[in-house]
């Protein structure tokens, strides 16, 4: 230990840009386009696959939802146990996720594995059987989940923000137990038949693929048939500012939900917004977590969070505070604003937050399946291919002065949507 | 599997060194496990190691912000406590080691206990039992679990402590003693992972750490749970939608030559939509809507643990007894070769996926080093293979008996 021990840190040094990657366009034989990231760091490969949906189906998450756990559950050749054995024996993943645009589907394998993998993942796209058993259990499943998910106050308060946010919007969803309670298996084939079996999904593959490309081309011909591309949902905006409140008695704790708009209309505007936000709310050491938790204590924490989708875009504040304290945490959050609003971030605050998002946007791409995650966000969302290195470039050119604008633009309190649970 | 080169080194003073270079990533992964959990804790002042942890970011001697230079240095950093230890990890861009050296150097040993920063964390530390143990449904299952599993090792307590009171009313004197006690560089195991150069990256760490004193005091022997002999049962009931049944069985800690047989037994069971848990619980007899098998994996011995919350008109108790027969059934007629095999070959997958990550490589080598030898990583993947359905079968029969479980009975009151 150096003696005297210096109290301020050692040199640094973020001159070091980190290798951007970027996804590389191939073409099928059919011609469909299919986008790759080779990388050779990890013995791995994930392929995914993005169905987005139609203005019909954004509004369904309880058929969705169902069909994504029962696909590989059952195929035509199949039990559900044999195909989830079958995965374990290649030592393979698969992630299902739906999400209110879309549906995704990722096969995850050591790469040696992926030849063996692929039929199975093709199997549960194509020829899941949606048996009438599998959806009783998996809808008794789904019921047990909301059951208990319904007595958390963070999920009433997401329930009463979303419901108020997508109200006369495709992106709406009806999440009352009594429409889960009245799903039936043809709903879900139905979603099957338009959301997966007639769409052509948009594929990403990263990693270790090259002894594998014809049969992953062969796979990625079988998923993909001729389709017509899914309709752009129409333009949403966020609602008028309003508070809500979703009453639990007993609870010792609220869920406070605050959401407030950002629509861009251009990428210098969401770049210069998703610093402010950071600074604001996005990291441990921002203003709202230096005054609400480690000033106050009246929270575990607290986030603000850019909330980015193809046809919607906000911004939301999470916290769960004691519950006596969700007046004096709204007033600090806004005197948060106001204060970022009026005055000028410090040069030292700047350097702060610049250096730790260029931190975390290296520490984001490391290994392969980081780097695949964070590209297919990116495309998913309709980000130009040279995204990642125009945001690192404007974390080393955006001005204090810059975000005090920001902040004036989307943070001001009189539009602020607040939705508490507890 | 893919081989784990690192290399190791013990300072003078205790603190137990690795280092695994990594040339491909522009980041490395600071990670300093020390050897203090919730089981060292005395039972007047429980979840003291989570509270202590918490208060390792506010500030020590020389740097009286531990967040700040660490954000300017591109980094993030983060913590957890457990029963058996605490561990804190930074990553950041490799070529600003010596900040993250320099910050963790200085709270080794001087770490900061002002009267307003403990007040504050006590409030924090408060708010997070609430969040995650007193606000959530099921959330004291936990705490009655462990206090019905053991009648004397500490481990009959949780991290986050046993009730809010002990968290409000811990004097700030004890804090700092218990500080005193377990944290020093013999206590610790550093680890770097990442775009280094093992030899300047150890004379940076001899630099910082090198002339902190080791500490003194002798670690106290914990207290040894005495066999069970004689089947435990608990109910209790609770505004919750649905029946809960949660069952323990003395096992084993992490480096007896029975662990990995009862851990590979409860991924046959649970860790796969393919298992029995999910073929045969849920899906055939219809008992349970979600849950499974898994082991504790403590140092000390642990236990074999089963958790799930019940089908609508499902007997709690019915259900407890069906699952102890059931674990026989299985252990002793119907598990196969293949299902080890399936499982093995999924530890080994999963395993390839965390060490894509440097952050996880890190904690996962100073987890076995603090076991007793990190070299285990390079090695456990081919004994977990050689496994037999035998071993399993002695295994159970050895652990998973009635007269060594405890049953909690957790019973919704609108379904009662």
């Amino acid at each position: 230990m150096p003696n005297p021990f210096p109290s301020s840190s050692p040199a640094i040094d973020l001159s070091q840009a980190p290798d951007f990657p970027v996804f590389q366009t191939l073409l099928l034989p059919n011609g469909k386009p299919w986008h790759v990231l080779l990388h050779s760091q990890n013995p791995l490969a994930k392929i995914s696959l993005r169905y987005d949906l139609d203005a019909h189906w954004t509004g369904q998450p309880f058929p969705l939802n169902t069909l994504v756990q029962l696909l590989g559950e059952g195929t035509k050749t199949k039990t559900a146990q044999e195909w989830n054995a079958d995965l374990d024996r290649c030592g393979a993943f698969v992630q299902k996720s739906a999400n209110r645009e879309s549906l995704t589907f990722s096969l995850i394998c050591r790469s040696q594995n992926l030849e063996k993998a692929l039929p199975l993942f093709r199997e549960m796209l194509l020829e899941s059987i949606l048996s009438p058993e599998e959806f009783s259990m998996q809808k008794e499943l789904q019921i047990s989940d909301f059951m208990q998910e319904s007595e958390q106050v963070s999920e009433q308060a997401r329930r009463l923000s979303s419901g108020y946010l997508f109200q006369n919007h495709p992106l709406f969803q009806d999440e009352r137990l009594e429409i889960l309670e009245d799903l039936s298996l043809e709903d879900v084939h139905e979603a099957y038949k338009h959301c997966i079996l007639s769409q052509s999904p948009t594929a990403y593959a990263s990693g270790i693929l090259l002894e594998s490309q014809a049969i992953l081309e062969d796979f990625l011909a079988a998923v993909s048939p001729s389709a017509p591309s899914t309709s752009a949902l129409p333009h949403w905006q966020i609602p008028e500012k309003k508070e809500l409140h979703h009453s639990m008695p007993g609870k010792s704790q609220q869920a406070l939900r605050v959401v407030g708009p950002a629509p861009f209309s251009s990428l210098q505007e969401e770049l210069d917004f998703r610093f402010m936000l950071v600074l604001w709310g996005g990291y441990f050491g921002s203003r709202l977590m230096k005054n609400i938790r480690e000033e106050k204590g009246f929270t575990y924490g607290i986030s603000a969070s850019p909330m980015r989708l193809t046809s919607a875009s906000y911004w939301m504040v999470n916290t769960q505070i004691n519950g006596d304290k969700k007046n004096e945490t709204l007033h600090e959050m806004r005197f948060e604003a106001e204060r970022l609003i009026i005055q000028a971030a410090s040069k030292q605050e700047m350097e702060t937050v610049r250096n730790y998002l260029a931190g975390s946007l290296a520490r984001s791409l490391d290994g392969v399946l980081n780097r695949h995650d964070r590209l297919m966000t990116l495309h998913g969302l309709g980000m130009p291919a040279d995204y990642l290195t125009l945001y690192h470039q404007h974390l080393f050119s955006v001005n204090a002065d810059q975000v005090r604008r920001s902040a004036e633009r989307y943070l001001n309190p009189e539009t602020w949507i607040c939705a508490s649970a507890g | 599997m893919i081989p784990f080169p690192f290399e190791r080194y013990t300072l003078g003073n205790g603190l137990k060194v690795l280092i695994q270079p990594d040339r491909q990533t522009p980041m490395v992964a600071v990670n300093l496990l020390y050897d203090v959990g919730a089981r060292d804790e005395n039972p007047q002042w429980t979840g003291l190691a989570h509270l202590l942890e918490h208060l390792m970011f506010e500030g020590s001697r020389h740097i009286p912000n531990y967040d700040q230079p660490l954000q300017l240095a591109g980094g993030i950093n983060n913590a957890f406590t457990n029963n058996d230890l605490t561990n804190y990890y930074c990553v950041l861009p490799a070529a600003n080691l010596s900040t993250a050296l320099w910050l963790e150097s200085d709270r080794m040993c001087n770490l900061s206990l002002s009267e307003h920063k403990v007040e504050v964390q006590r409030k924090v530390v408060v708010e997070e039992f609430r969040q995650r143990y007193l606000n959530q449904p099921y959330g004291d299952l936990l705490t009655l679990s462990r206090e019905l599993s053991y009648t004397t090792h500490p481990y009959r307590w949780p991290t986050i402590g046993k009730n809010i009171e002990q968290i409000e009313q811990v004097p700030r004197q004890t804090i700092h003693e218990f500080y005193k006690e377990h944290y020093g560089p013999n206590r610790c195991t550093l680890v770097l992972s990442g775009n280094v150069n093992p030899d300047s990256a150890l004379k940076e760490i001899e630099y910082w750490f090198g002339d902190l004193p080791a500490q003194a005091q002798k670690k106290s022997p914990l207290p040894v749970e005495p066999p069970q002999t004689q089947a435990r049962i608990k109910q209790v009931k609770r505004a919750v939608p649905e029946h809960a049944l949660w069952m323990g069985w003395h096992m084993p800690g992490r480096n007896h030559a029975d662990f990995k047989a009862l851990d590979l037994f409860s991924d046959a069971l649970s860790g796969s939509a393919a298992g029995y848990t999910m073929d045969e619980l849920i899906r055939k007899r219809g008992l349970l809507n979600q849950g499974g098998f898994y082991v504790s994996g403590s140092a000390d011995p642990g236990q074999f643990l089963f958790s799930a919350t019940l089908r609508e008109g499902k007997n709690p108790e019915q259900v407890a007894a069906e699952i102890q027969s059931f674990l026989f059934e299985i252990a002793e007629h119907r598990l196969t070769q293949d299902d080890l095999t399936r499982a093995t070959e999924k530890m080994a997958t999963s395993n390839a996926f965390s060490d894509a990550s440097v952050q996880n490589r890190a904690l996962r080598l100073a987890t076995a080093e603090w076991l007793g030898d990190a070299q285990t990583l390079n090695t456990e993947w081919e004994e977990y293979a050689q496994i037999t359905v035998d071993d399993v079968r002695n295994a159970a029969h050895r652990y998973l008996n009635p007269e060594n479980s405890s049953t909690l009975l957790y019973l919704s009151e609108s379904n009662a």
